[in-house]
């Protein structure tokens, strides 16, 4: 390659300071939007996932179902000795399990009144409950009793309870008969995943008894995983292990062959319309529960790339009347080119460069950009009850810009740039040399 | 012995929808190594009959051989390549590339493509060449921080760093004073007569024509002088006057 046409294309660039300058914004300011919706976009799913992965308690889960004598579908796993089985025989490593039951419940102190999730799990031996939940109140020794409940520190604030307080819970049976239990508060938490502030938690037994479940009994089994990208071949894995192991299961690829709207609906209303007899199992991930969150990533990448295309429109018009201003502006420089042996090819070549230079330059200084302001949101706090606070990470706006969406977006600007400058250039490879060097400017 | 050739060259141009006729059927020869003057006033065609020969532009009608070549009909590419290992340019307006020094604007040339110089010779060649300009102290300087004259003398070097067998100057003294042109005369006869290279300029200044070896006199596109060496050429395809097809 003939290394002096690139030469001369980076010089004249920085020949016309201004106008190079200005383009270049241009190009950067174009890809700096589209980073930031980008970036917002690779974090959003990761936030979303991990988020949901602690306030679900897993990356897998496995939950059962089952009928009662009435016809009534219920959520339980009364055996899980063949799921622990499979699980072994899976060969697949995880980091906890947790066995757990919900039910929705008004917690009630003194008249005031607060809806709550209640999620039902072994307090006293849950290490993934011990590491992430921080006791403001209380302590871990007193929420081992049957009847603790540990409330977030909103919830104590909306119901004025302290620790020892006790606190009356109406609820419903899995077969839907109404019922009341009784709490005390064992401990006041923070969480520093957000997400803890929303959550209630109380003894698996103790809440079981309350909703209808036996000893042992529980409603879905979570496991939580070292990454969140291993989740799908956990849980085929698993999939694979607990079917070998004859476990009535659910279909895991029910989601192809249906028009539901997510993967996830099409699997619960293929078992929906399904009648069986003994526990059904279902495996999922969190990936499956929140593919419409994957929706909304599609969409703000399509609506990244379609900003893109028309920002750039607009900005490579600009660019290509520029560059046809330059070649006439270097009409004479061409002309005495050609006569000296630059062919029309390396002509063509030489603006190529300049325009390649360019996009090259603006598209850097764009993500470079973006870069920066993606770390100056990310310093920004937000408060965890609001109603974002399942993108945040840890209470922040965090960005992810996977490195082949910015290779790519720096391709497409290349590309672009590319083709306005393509006509200018090819009119300057056409000049002939005797016109343009007699051209008076 | 003969380098140029012109058979019967005619050049028109289209301005709108008229046919300006520039230059009419003229046929002469330059021979190797001569100092050549092409006269006259201007609009008399001496730049056309310079860019025919100079290969940038193609004649209406007619024949243009250099070196021996019959250059018709050759395709674009080959016309450039022909440029490029024969002719060397020297422009009114010197043309320089703005954005390399002077080193770069006389190496330009050899980076596009092969040439009579083996590339292990380049530096010093062109040392050589700075040397024999007079620009020793300003190669690293871009254009337009050297004066007139010394952009010209720049681009004599530039038309050399080949080792072209031509070297066609189009109006080379025209936008210099009068004693910066006179130098300029001066040097490119020196050049023509150490390295024998064929010099072919253009002026209408009466006082440099004289040291031409060979001048060939044009009014509105026709040759009415042809003397070499203070002789009439007769025969041989120098003819005086347009032929009429």
């Amino acid at each position: 390659m003939n290394m002096v046409l690139p030469r001369i294309a980076a010089r004249n660039l920085l020949r016309q300071k201004k106008r190079t300058i200005l383009l270049a914004g241009a190009i950067a300011f174009g890809i700096m939007i589209v980073t930031l919706i980008n970036g917002f976009a690779g974090s959003f799913i990761q936030n979303v996932s991990e988020n949901f992965a602690y306030l679900m308690g897993g990356h897998v889960f496995v939950s059962g179902s089952e009928y009662t004598p009435s016809g009534k579908r219920i959520s339980v796993i009364r055996d899980d000795s063949v799921i622990m089985k499979a699980l072994e025989d899976s060969g697949q490593k995880w980091a906890s399990i947790a066995k757990t039951s919900q039910a929705t419940a008004s917690l009630i102190f003194e008249g005031k009144s607060v809806s709550q999730n209640l999620t039902g799990i072994d307090i006293t031996h849950s290490k993934m409950l011990k590491e992430r939940l921080v006791l403001v109140k209380g302590s871990w020794e007193d929420a081992s009793q049957p009847d603790a409940i540990i409330i977030s520190q909103s919830v104590a604030n909306k119901l004025n309870v302290l620790p020892g307080d006790k606190i009356v819970a109406q609820l419903q049976t899995v077969t839907g008969q109404n019922n009341v239990g009784e709490f005390r508060v064992a401990a006041i938490s923070v969480d520093s995943s957000i997400i803890g502030s929303r959550m209630t938690y109380v003894q698996l037994e103790y809440l079981n008894n309350l909703i209808g479940l036996g000893k042992g009994e529980y409603m879905s089994l979570g496991i939580m995983l070292d990454r969140l990208d291993l989740s799908d071949g956990f849980a085929t894995s698993l999939y694979t292990s607990m079917k070998g192991n004859g476990i009535q299961l659910f279909d895991r690829n029910a989601k192809q062959e249906s028009t539901s709207t997510t993967p996830f609906q099409a699997m619960i209303s293929e078992q929906n319309s399904e009648t069986w007899s003994g526990t059904k199992y279902r495996v999922y991930t969190i990936d499956d529960v929140l593919s419409q969150a994957r929706q909304i990533v599609v969409a703000l990448d399509t609506a990244s790339v379609a900003i893109l295309i028309v920002l750039f429109a607009i900005v490579m018009i600009g660019i290509s009347n520029t560059f046809r201003m330059s070649m006439y502006e270097r009409i004479r420089e061409i002309g005495t080119m050609r006569a000296v042996g630059v062919q029309r090819g390396e002509i063509r070549a030489m603006f190529l460069y300049e325009a390649l230079f360019l996009a090259l330059a603006g598209a850097i200084a764009g993500i470079v950009l973006a870069l920066v302001i993606m770390g100056i949101l990310g310093l920004f706090s937000f408060d965890p009850q609001s109603a974002i606070f399942l993108i945040l990470k840890r209470g922040h706006l965090s960005f992810y810009l996977p490195p082949l969406r910015a290779i790519g977006n720096i391709a497409i600007i290349a590309v672009l740039t590319l083709v306005a400058v393509y006509a200018p250039a090819n009119a300057a490879a056409k000049l002939a040399p005797a016109e343009a060097l007699r051209t008076v400017k | 012995m003969q380098i140029i050739e012109l058979r019967n060259a005619k050049k028109d141009y289209l301005l709108g929808k008229v046919t300006v006729p520039a230059i009419k059927g003229v046929s002469f020869a330059i021979e190797r190594g001569d100092f050549v003057s092409i006269a006259g006033p201007s609009g008399s065609g001496k730049t056309t009959i310079l860019n025919m020969i100079g290969l940038i532009d193609i004649p209406t009608s007619g024949e243009v051989i250099i070196d021996g070549k019959n250059t018709s009909g050759l395709s674009d590419q080959e016309l450039t390549r022909f440029r490029h290992e024969v002719l060397g340019f020297i422009f009114q307006s010197f043309n320089l590339i703005p954005v390399l020094n002077v080193w770069e604007n006389i190496e330009f040339p050899l980076l596009l493509g092969r040439t009579r110089v083996p590339k292990n010779e380049w530096k010093d060649w062109i040392d050589f060449l700075i040397g024999e300009v007079g620009l020793g102290d300003w190669r690293d300087h871009k254009p337009n921080e050297l004066s007139g004259g010394q952009r010209q003398r720049v681009a004599i070097a530039r038309a050399l760093v080949t080792k072209p067998s031509i070297v066609l100057a189009d109006e080379p003294t025209a936008n210099l004073d009068s004693a910066t042109g006179e130098q300029i005369i001066d040097l490119m006869k020196k050049i023509n007569r150490e390295i024998q290279t064929t010099f072919i300029f253009s002026t209408h200044d009466a006082t440099i024509v004289s040291i031409a070896d060979h001048v060939i006199r044009l009014r509105d596109g026709t040759i009415i002088e042809n003397r070499r060496n203070g002789e009439d050429i007769n025969g041989s395809g120098a003819v005086g006057a347009p032929v009429e097809d």
